[in-house]
């Protein structure tokens, strides 16, 4: 372990003082193991799981009678499923990056969080899974955009950026997957010598493959999770990048941009980040965790949203800029209709939202306050959505012909189908932090003192 | 056995029977047209007059459709051989004599057809419209 | 095209096997004819209280027995179990895998062929019959397409002169007028079923009594006819029964025209109009382009034809009107004025060419009365001054004046006897009838067609009188058990145009044989046949009385005549030669000039025109041409009126007149006159059926016999509520907020004769794209369309004829609402200039079949994809509904099932539907192809012969109906075709040229004529 030779404690502590590799095992595991769940953890659980249920009522319904069920319309083909879709994606980028990038860059702080990172990027991916499948007419046909040997001799129309995105989703959600549960094989372990249950232990048995620690394994291990680690990064980058595309290869005006790619995956990251500190604050509490996730690592996630911030920023006004710069009547009215237009409200909150609030950040005093980067986060979280609304349905309802200019008001199945995604996530997330270890036991030991390997 | 039969002629009551070449509703085939270019009967519907129970000679799958219109000369014929059940394909030892000159193979054959009978080019009859509107 | 009386018999005993062919077509049309199934669904629907006494009696003995007895041999065998096995599947399957056709099995579909098939008959190939449609007592000569002996589209008989290919919206929707679930099926005695035997039975008691009485118990109401037959079948009637008095009445009548021309001539004359030799075209409120227009469909043509700065000289149009009309919307000068102020404007005009009259003059329309006197006068001779039918007929003896002193008679204006059979004042005539009844003169009435219960004036109460006097005999003939039948104790189910013998004129008096394409669905008995019953010739059918009064008068070698009249379809040397008729000099009163206050005027509704057409959903949510309304009428206002009462779109207000008080939401109109209300006639209908029950609301309740067209002293007063309403286009100018689009183009005839290029833009070069160009042009043929719009006069035919071609749903107000229509063409209208008075341009939008289509790239499954000729396929059955394709499309005409839209249970509706065409299911895109059916079809038929398709050969649905002649369809890869010749011409261009789509579909740019002398100008 190398790693930590560098990694001298100049930088504040990422693991609060006091802790021993006992402790560390003990904390964490014993969430899963001995603590029993409260009351607060089953309501919770229940309300999520209530949510998801109606998500799943709105979906049947639909498929009995069709799209029409929602706010959908000509000319805006595309309403809040794709809105949600996107927005979720974008969600799903913080536990990759963290994750995948952060290890390459030898960011240990990372350790800590990029558990339950990578657990909400799947499950975050999931519920913009939810999306692509139902938001076509004819779900029982979905399948023939892939690529498969079939009677009609005809195969999917691989220049549509639609097939592009299967095949970016699919391969994202896989590997995250895997790297995920790569990472978890050593804790598996972990809590099944720690689990007494029988079944307990049958089960984290089955899934640790028979993890020992030995030297080989590790090094196997090292070797394996460097290597997802390597396949992971350009990933992160390439899924909202491709997402992207479904709006740049259009030609509606407000779509058809180049800057698309790069904006989109600075804003994935920043409502990842904003998503990951919106649950590592309740949780860190909850469970006192305050010992593993430090305030440095509240301060790290905030400077990235910082960042990625004034990025998507920059994003908006070179947008604005350029509608106004390229002299086409057309980008000029998307403008100019974005900012007096029916739904100009919704712009001019996405700049507060997106843009204005997030400045705080650049005071250290709120970047290490858990309360108001609570806050923050949310209201990024909210922008980003919005952000998406603008992209989808404000360049939609009103593009070339004026005598095809509509406007579009989402249904209660839009608003059913959405919140139920969200409690799709909030219940896989209650499941999670029940049954597996939150933060990375072993990575954690690794960041103790003990752990420096003296030359 | 024809019973059926003349009972209908004499009552003037409809037989009724069911469609073994049965094509899905989105698909619109003409059969003057391909009768008109060259196709035989039992290309198709295979050697009909040697069934004692009509079957589904042909999977009338898309594929199917398509490997003709991509390659009509394959299967191309004489217009006068069209109705003919026993026509065979050229070979060396069995001819097809077609505007006087004699051909010993199937190829060279549809390909004289193929322009003789003016048939569009396979991009044309390929067309999504050709078959589904 | 043949006799098709011989087959009519045949069709009884064919019709459920016709009915076999379409199977291997769409599943719409699966599983045949089942009357079990029509009543199941009767059952089902809400529908009105009429249906009920069918519903009890469904299961009893007697009335299955009696349907037998009353339905064509075949029914037996339609009932067959096989038949609705298959059918239920259909439905089955419909339902719960709607479109799943891609992965599952074939149901079993069985065949059923003819035993001894008819020779004219090849299945898969159709028939047309020429035949007559007939509103108002004009015909318009149809050409009929039948599979199989089911009609399935109306085509203009292109023959004709009066209608040289083109129709009108209710010629074109009346085949699915023909096929309306909601039509009455039976005849009913006080709501039961009963027998045509019955009702004979019922009838000879009354009739011997009459016989004594000489008739003078006897009144038959009937609508306007100009059909010989029974105008002769009257005539021996009133020799049987002397006494009896024949009525006439129609809510949209002729009044005005005739008592104009009594006014003029001392005797009532039809007007003609030659608009071909018109060079000044002057219209007193007259909107001579729309449907129901007289002749319309011929006046189109001829006004199109000099529209075109190509062709000779441009017509220049001067329109006076009293609301926004699409003749306003075409007019080279336009001033609005309320109804009462179009007198003035004719005693201005009459005043000018000498006749005597009190001379009205109003300042702010000196300019265009100038403008238009002096235009009148250099064109004497070749210029035209046409009243509005709805003007007082003061203001027509003027006009007859004027043109007279301008020589134009006999050069664009001709006069001839009345096409209408017995041309008498309707609303006297309606009232003479009311007051017979009350005083108790009435012992049988005979209502033959029409629905006085509902359209009846106001004041005249005939629904109450015939209510209240119950006179002893009461017959109701009609194609729906409507407001009226409810009145009357017997209801007589009408056979359909499409159904029944008949004849009518044209508006050049050309008559035409109305020849049946299918034996009446519900055993339907016509006018000519209850005519015939009441003079004692009971059992002879519609074919013999219409055949026998031809052989009187057409005795020399009949069959050939009459064969040669059928397929012809109208019979030669009927057309009314013109008359020689001179105008007294008109002492016309001073008209009320107008007064202050509020006028509220009543108009024919565009779509459902009287009400008779209400329950027709391809008419309901056809757009109103000048505010794309469906659904719907509306209190129209002009913007500063609207704004002086604080009146937002979508209001409620109640209008009072009289004491009588009426609701309606406003639409605020641009370029309606100030200080006047106009509202539509026909909606609020009580029983119209599942379609038109409840549709908006009932503007006859303020119509008063004396005021039937334009009334004043209203008073309109805001309820506080608002109501939604259904426009096809939410946004009706190119204006944006950043500046105005290029969409119509446009430019006055000397800035055109200027700068002729003004219209083209800078294409970006063909290589401009990723993928490499397909050589188009190498191609035999490359499909392309140009529309002129300047011919384009917004009458919406093309809508329905694409709607009845291509199996397109109605989708229902709420869908509307929300922008989910289906049309496969719309017609887009904008207003540019002053909302008071704007200049209004027409935009016919189909598929623009793009070469480089942003449609296709995006689909994620190929379900959209060119065709080497370049043409924009759509594959339904691939089409998995992403709505990229809609989103990516710059013109929008792609349309998407949101929801299961089309009807796949209705029996009647599976007949109707075009077999070429596939139905769409939920959740597919669909959109214009350029009738890609038509063009195999004629391919076919081409390759067959070893030729190449001719130019015009193959037409598409749009171009077909067009009477305009505006959209032509053709090969553009041959530089002679009609279509080649209109894109090579200056004012070509293309819609949204620069983003590089290079559409097939070019618009010619729209070309005005005004005149420069006037200030006002447009664009």
């Amino acid at each position: 372990m190398s790693e930590q030779t560098e990694q001298k404690p100049l930088r504040a502590p990422v693991i609060a003082p006091g802790y021993s590799f006992g402790s560390v095992t003990d904390k964490i595991s014993s969430i899963v193991l001995t603590r029993p769940a409260s009351n607060g953890w089953f309501m919770g659980f229940g309300v999520a799981f209530l949510l998801m249920q109606m998500m799943l009522f709105a979906i049947g319904y639909l498929v009995l009678k069709g799209i029409g069920i929602w706010g959908d319309t000509t000319p805006i083909g595309w309403g809040f499923e794709i809105v949600n879709f996107v927005w979720w994606i974008g969600i799903g980028h913080a536990g990759t990056l963290i994750s995948a990038i952060l290890m390459l860059l030898r960011q240990s702080w990372r350790n800590s969080i990029n558990r339950f990172a990578e657990a909400m990027t799947l499950f975050a991916v999931a519920c913009a899974g939810v999306f692509p499948a139902i938001h076509v007419g004819r779900p029982w046909l979905a399948y023939w955009m892939f690529p498969y040997p079939n009677t009609m001799s005809y195969w999917p129309q691989f220049r549509s950026p639609l097939i592009w995105d299967v095949f970016a989703v699919s391969t994202y959600a896989t590997i995250s997957a895997l790297f995920w549960f790569v990472g978890l094989i050593p804790d598996l372990a972990t809590l099944r010598d720690r689990s007494e249950k029988r079944p307990l232990k049958i089960i984290y048995g089955m899934l640790a493959l028979g993890w020992r620690g030995s030297a080989r394994h590790w090094h196997r291990y090292e070797t394996a999770y460097l290597l997802l680690a390597g396949l992971a990064t350009p990933l992160v980058l390439s899924v909202h990048t491709v997402v992207s595309f479904d709006f740049a290869i259009g030609i509606v005006p407000g779509w058809h941009t180049t800057i698309f790619p790069p904006y989109f995956v600075a804003g994935a990251i920043y409502s990842g980040f904003a998503m990951v500190v919106m649950l590592c604050i309740p949780i860190r509490k909850i469970y006192g965790l305050e010992g593993f996730i430090t305030e440095t690592h509240l301060d790290n996630s905030a400077k990235v949203m910082l960042a990625t911030g004034l990025i998507v920023g920059y994003g908006y006004i070179v947008e604005a800029f350029m509608g106004w710069y390229s002299g086409n009547r057309y980008e000029e009215f998307t403008l100019w209709n974005r900012l007096h237009g029916p739904y100009h409200v919704l712009y001019w909150l996405l700049w507060i939202c997106n843009i204005f609030v997030p400045q705080v950040l650049w005071i250290k005093k709120l970047r290490t306050n858990p309360f108001w980067l609570f806050i923050i986060s949310a209201v990024v979280l909210v922008g980003m959505w919005l952000e998406r609304f603008v992209i989808v349905v404000m360049s939609l309802h009103r593009d070339f012909l004026t005598s095809s200019w509509g406007m579009y008001y989402p249904t209660k199945w839009d608003w059913m189908t959405y919140i139920g995604t969200i409690g799709m996530f909030l219940a896989a997330i209650f499941l999670f932090v029940r049954v597996l270890p939150m933060i990375s036991i072993f990575e954690m030991r690794t960041l103790l003192p003990e752990a420096e390997v003296k030359e | 056995m024809l019973e059926p039969v003349r009972e209908s002629f004499k009552t003037g009551k409809s037989l009724v029977w069911n469609r073994v070449n049965d094509l899905p509703d989105f698909v619109y085939f003409n059969h003057s047209i391909h009768i008109n270019k060259g196709v035989g009967c039992n290309t198709c519907h295979g050697p009909v007059d040697r069934m004692p129970l009509m079957y589904n000679y042909a999977s009338l799958e898309m594929e199917w459709c398509l490997d003709c219109h991509r390659a009509p000369e394959k299967n191309l014929r004489p217009r006068d051989q069209v109705f003919n059940m026993r026509y065979e394909q050229p070979t060396a030892e069995s001819p097809v004599e077609f505007d006087g000159k004699k051909y010993m193979d199937q190829l060279s054959l549809g390909t004289a057809l193929k322009d003789k009978y003016h048939l569009r080019s396979k991009q044309d009859i390929t067309s999504c419209s050709t078959c589904h509107r | 095209m043949l006799d098709l009386s011989p087959i009519v018999m045949k069709m009884e005993e064919q019709n459920g096997k016709a009915h076999q062919h379409q199977e291997d077509v769409c599943p719409g049309k699966k599983g045949k004819l089942d009357f079990e199934t029509v009543r199941a669904q009767i059952a089902e629907t809400k529908g009105p209280e009429f249906w009920r006494s069918l519903e009890e009696l469904a299961g009893s003995e007697e009335f299955r027995e009696m349907m037998h007895r009353e339905f064509p041999k075949g029914a037996s065998e339609w009932l067959s179990g096989v038949s609705r096995r298959g059918f239920l599947q259909l439905m089955g399957a419909s339902m719960a895998l709607a479109g799943m056709t891609a992965c599952t099995k074939q149901p079993v579909e069985p065949i059923v062929p003819y035993v001894k098939q008819p020779e004219e008959i090849v299945p898969g190939r159709p028939l047309f019959y020429a035949t007559a449609f007939t509103l108002g007592g004009y015909a318009s000569p149809l050409l009929v397409e039948s599979h199989l002996y089911r009609p399935t589209k109306i085509e203009g008989n292109d023959k004709h002169p009066a209608s040289l290919g083109g129709t009108d919206i209710f010629a074109q929707a009346s085949i699915l007028e023909m096929y309306d679930p909601d039509r009455s099926q039976t005849i009913t005695y006080l709501g039961d079923v009963r027998t045509w035997g019955d009702f004979v039975n019922a009838l000879t008691g009354p009739l011997n009594v009459q016989k004594g009485l000489r008739g003078g118990g006897i009144r038959i109401l009937s609508r306007t006819f100009s059909s010989p037959t029974l105008a002769d079948q009257k005539k021996n009637f009133l020799a049987m029964f002397p006494e009896a008095k024949w009525h006439v009445y129609e809510p949209v009548n002729r009044d005005n025209v005739f008592e104009g021309a009594k006014l003029a001539f001392g005797q009532p004359v039809e007007t003609r109009y030659d608009f071909s030799k018109a060079d000044v075209i002057v219209s007193l409120d007259a909107d001579f382009l729309s449907a129901g227009f007289p002749g319309s469909t011929k006046y189109i043509r001829d006004f199109a034809k000099r529209r075109n700065p190509e062709a000779g000289e441009m017509s220049r149009l001067y329109v006076v009107e009293s609301g926004m009309s699409a003749t306003g919307a075409k007019a080279d000068h336009r001033i609005p004025v309320p109804s009462s102020m179009v007198v003035v404007l004719a005693q201005m005009l009459g005043s000018a060419f000498g006749i005597k009259t009190a001379a009205g003059a109003v300042r702010d329309l000196e300019p265009f009365v100038a403008g238009a006197i002096h235009d009148l006068r250099s064109r004497s001779g070749a210029s035209l001054v046409v009243p509005g039918e709805h003007q007082p007929p003061i203001v027509h003896a003027l006009a007859h004046a004027v043109n007279e002193s301008l020589g134009n008679v006999g050069k664009t204006v001709f006069y001839t006897d009345p096409v209408d059979a017995n041309s008498v004042n309707h609303f006297d005539s309606i009232k003479e009838l009311i007051g017979d009844m009350r005083s108790g003169k009435v012992d049988m009435l005979i209502i033959l067609g029409g629905n006085p219960a509902y359209d009846a004036p106001a004041d005249v109460g005939f629904a109450d009188a015939l209510k209240s006097t119950n006179i002893p005999v009461r017959i109701h003939h009609g194609l729906y058990q409507d407001e009226t039948a409810e009145l009357c104790q017997w209801h007589v189910n009408d056979a359909h145009y499409l159904e029944g013998w008949s004849d009518s004129r044209a508006y050049d008096g050309t008559v035409s044989i109305v020849q049946p394409l299918i034996a009446p669905l519900y055993d339907g008995k016509s006018a000519h046949e209850i005519l015939a019953l009441l003079s004692g010739q009971s059992g002879t059918s519609g074919h013999d009385i219409v055949k026998g009064y031809w052989q009187k008068q057409h005795t020399a070698d009949f069959d050939k005549f009459w064969r040669k009249s059928l397929h012809d379809g109208w019979i030669e040397g009927t057309t009314f030669a013109p008359k020689q008729v001179s105008a007294k000099s008109v002492t016309a009163p001073s008209a009320a000039a107008a007064s202050g206050d509020l006028e509220l005027n009543f108009r024919r509704d565009p779509s459902i025109h009287d009400g008779r057409f209400s329950n027709n959903g391809w008419l309901q949510e056809l757009p109103k041409p000048m505010n794309k309304l469906t659904w719907d009428n509306a209190v129209l206002i002009s913007p500063k009126t609207a704004q002086e009462k604080n009146l937002k779109v979508e209001d409620v207000v109640e209008i009072s007149l009289n004491g009588k008080k009426v609701q309606g939401a406003i639409w605020i109109q641009a370029g309606h006159p100030d200080n006047s209300l106009t509202v539509f006639l026909g909606y609020g209908r009580r029983r119209a059926g599942r379609v038109g029950t409840g549709v908006g609301f009932d503007a006859y309740a303020l119509r008063y016999s004396a005021t039937p067209w334009t009334a004043t002293g209203v008073t309109i007063s805001a309820t506080g509520a608002t109501y939604k309403l259904a426009s096809t286009q939410g946004y009706q100018t190119m204006d944006t907020g950043s500046g105005t689009r290029p969409l119509v183009r446009t430019a006055t005839l000397e800035e055109y004769r200027k700068e002729p290029l003004f219209a083209k833009e800078e294409e970006p070069p063909k290589e401009l794209t990723l993928y490499q160009p397909y050589p188009y042009d190498k191609q035999d043929y490359a499909w392309g369309m140009a529309i002129d719009l300047n011919g384009c006069v917004g009458c919406n035919n093309c809508i329905v004829a694409c709607q009845s071609e291509n199996n397109i749903a109605v989708v229902g107000k709420e869908q509307v609402s929300l922008g989910r229509h289906m049309h496969w063409i719309r017609v887009d209208a904008y207003y540019q200039g002053d909302r008071a008075n704007p200049a209004a341009y027409f935009q016919p939008v189909p598929c623009q079949q793009c070469e480089n289509a942003p449609c296709e790239v995006v689909c994620p499954v190929g379900a959209t994809a060119h065709s080497t000729e370049g043409l924009n396929d759509m594959v339904y059955n691939r089409c998995i509904g992403t709505r990229y394709c809609s989103n990516n499309c710059p013109y929008k005409v792609r349309r998407f099932n949101f929801l299961l839209f089309q009807d796949w249970e209705t029996p009647q509706l599976k007949m109707m539907r075009n077999p070429d065409v596939s139905v769409r299911s939920r959740g597919v895109m669909e959109k214009c192809t350029y009738c890609v059916q038509r063009i195999n079809e004629g391919r076919i038929t081409a390759e067959r012969e070893d030729r190449k398709i001719a130019d015009g050969e193959v037409q598409s649905a749009c171009q077909q109906s067009c009477p305009a002649d505006a959209i032509v369809f053709g090969n553009i890869n041959d530089p002679n075709s009609r279509v080649s010749k209109l894109k090579a011409q200056a004012r070509n261009y293309s819609l949204l040229a620069d983003l590089n789509t290079r559409p097939r579909t070019t618009y010619l740019a729209e070309i005005r004529n005004p005149n420069s002398e006037i200030e006002e100008k447009h664009s």
